[in-house]
């Protein structure tokens, strides 16, 4: 089946000499990306006025953003890879909450 | 010069929706007011109540008023029948003369109440004044003590993060990534310098 192959670019070669590579910085710039998302995350709630909310909600977006070329580029080097889950698991939650969504009406 | 024009009826419109959400404001406050005087007098009501007084009035007119007040048990209206009405007392509540006296004009009444020592109702006019400086329909523009903490945080994480990529532009040898490196450290930056301004433009004047 081809979901039990990973989803993967082939690997950009790197030099083996240095301690820290470019991945290494890579997943180093993600992981930043990634915390100062959720710092943004925690203080927008309890801004004190909308300008600071704004201005907070605004650059917690580019922030994002730029998480996710970052994590584009990542992919492209083939430093990452993904998972397709199996077909049949994907259709059994489906089915699980489109009865679930019964209860709703 | 239009669209200034229609700015500036904007902003009146705003205004004068403020003024009006103000408006009902005061209104629900008022009503909050009377309430909680209602209550005030109901309780003063039930402390003279067990306070012996000189009884003056005839039985019979209170037994006959006493079906109007449903609220108040059996026990308060037997000391009621005890501690009749004294108009000249001015500490008696409107409610209560109200049903024993229906008689006396309203305007009497009214004199009486503005007589009354109320501690809680010292003058009309005064409260308004004050409440009004007191009400925000949004916070104004401010650094909270809360904000502060984030602001401290999200300041080191910046500038950790500019520095970070300087030294990330210089030792990656992929130019993609340089690249995208360098445009971070920039995004962070100006993220730097936005929370700065935040904090320069209204820490004075908070």
């Amino acid at each position: 089946m081809t979901s039990s192959k990973k989803i993967q670019n082939p690997k950009t070669q790197l030099s083996k000499k240095s301690t820290v590579n470019d991945s290494d910085l890579l997943s180093a710039a993600l992981a930043t990306e990634k915390n100062m998302c959720n710092s943004y995350a925690i203080a927008m709630p309890e801004a004190s006025n909308t300008k600071f909310y704004s201005l907070l909600f605004d650059m917690m977006k580019e922030t994002s953003q730029q998480h996710r070329k970052l994590y584009d580029l990542q992919f492209q080097h083939g430093w990452c890879s993904l998972t397709p889950a199996e077909s049949s698991e994907v259709t059994a939650l489906h089915q699980e909450y489109t009865e679930y969504k019964q209860q709703l009406k | 010069m239009e669209s200034a024009q229609s700015q500036q009826q904007l902003q009146q419109l705003k205004k004068l929706q403020i003024q009006l959400q103000q408006l009902e404001l005061q209104i629900q406050i008022q009503q909050q007011e009377q309430e909680e005087q209602q209550q005030q007098q109901q309780q003063q009501q039930q402390q003279q109540m067990q306070q012996p007084q000189q009884p003056e009035q005839p039985q019979q007119q209170q037994q006959m008023h006493q079906p109007e007040q449903p609220q108040q048990p059996q026990q308060q209206q037997q000391q009621q029948m005890d501690q009749p009405e004294q108009p000249e007392q001015p500490q008696q509540p409107q409610q209560q003369q109200q049903m024993h006296q229906p008689e006396q004009p309203q305007q009497q009444q009214q004199m009486q109440q503005a007589g009354q020592p109320q501690p809680e109702q010292p003058k009309p006019e005064q409260p308004k004044q004050e409440q009004q400086k007191i009400l925000y329909f949004e916070p104004p523009r401010m650094v909270s003590t809360s904000d502060i903490g984030y602001l401290q945080n999200m300041l080191t994480s910046n500038l950790l993060a500019v520095k970070q990529y300087r030294q990330a532009t210089q030792n990656c040898q992929l130019p993609d990534l340089k690249r995208q490196f360098e445009e971070a450290g920039k995004m962070h930056l100006t993220h730097y310098d936005n929370l700065l301004t935040i904090l320069n433009e209204n820490g004075g004047n908070v």
